[in-house]
């Protein structure tokens, strides 16, 4: 099928590409399906699409390309509700504001969206008893990404 | 900020309308209950700064900026 995204234009998708989100992600609920889409096979920098509209969609990071030891405990009722076995098969990314200044981008690290591609179910999840920042600057000020 | 020492089971009152309860205190967690009207949107701080930051995501998610974007990690990344 093809989708209609705001930066990519018209887009082929397949109908097993779509992740179902079943509480949508926090400021647009109503939305539940998205597709990941890569440019160049990229999977460090991507594109997480709603299907039905091309808005919303984000820019979304691998964070391990950035930040190795970001690996959050995820509780067993977001382990459940995205119908894994473990936290194992489950991936993390984190959504990205990008202002003028690219150097001041920030990531979300304390909601990540979690991603089931087995199930295809994902979610935003916020992350309790952990003190993660909500706005992570990814780009730190000698420079360098970390 | 206005500054009030409350014991579980003691409440303070906004504005003739919305009541705030401490119901349990213990060490690191407090269990807070608000009595408000249907209109009045009560949300924990973080689920609200993730809901504005997730609105600005999607107005500043563009092609140009992808790209500068990874352009940019390429560079840092070989520093």
């Amino acid at each position: 099928m093809v989708i209609e995204t705001r930066e990519l234009g018209l887009v082929e998708i397949s109908e097993e590409d779509i992740l179902n989100f079943p509480d949508g992600i926090y400021g647009f609920e109503q939305i539940k399906e998205y597709v990941i889409l890569k440019e160049n096979n990229d999977d460090s920098i991507l594109w997480l699409q709603a299907v039905s509209s091309a808005y919303p969609c984000f820019v979304i990071l691998n964070p391990n390309h950035f930040l190795k030891d970001y690996r959050p405990e995820l509780p067993s009722d977001v382990i459940e509700k995205l119908k894994a076995n473990s936290s194992s098969e489950l991936d993390c990314f984190v959504i990205a504001v990008i202002p003028e200044n690219i150097k001041e981008m920030t990531v979300n690290l304390k909601s990540p969206v979690v991603v089931n591609f087995k199930s295809k179910t994902a979610m935003q999840v916020i992350l309790e008893d952990v003190d993660y920042p909500i706005r992570y600057k990814v780009f730190q000020t000698d420079g360098k990404v970390g | 900020m206005l500054i009030i020492s409350r014991k579980p089971g003691e409440s303070i009152i906004i504005n003739d309308e919305i009541e705030v309860f401490i119901l349990d205190a213990q060490k690191d967690k407090i269990r807070i209950g608000v009595n408000a009207p249907k209109d009045i949107k009560v949300l924990r701080k973080e689920l609200y700064d993730t809901e504005k930051a997730n609105r600005e995501a999607s107005q500043s998610a563009n092609r140009l900026k992808y790209k500068e974007l990874k352009n940019f990690m390429e560079v840092a990344e070989n520093d």
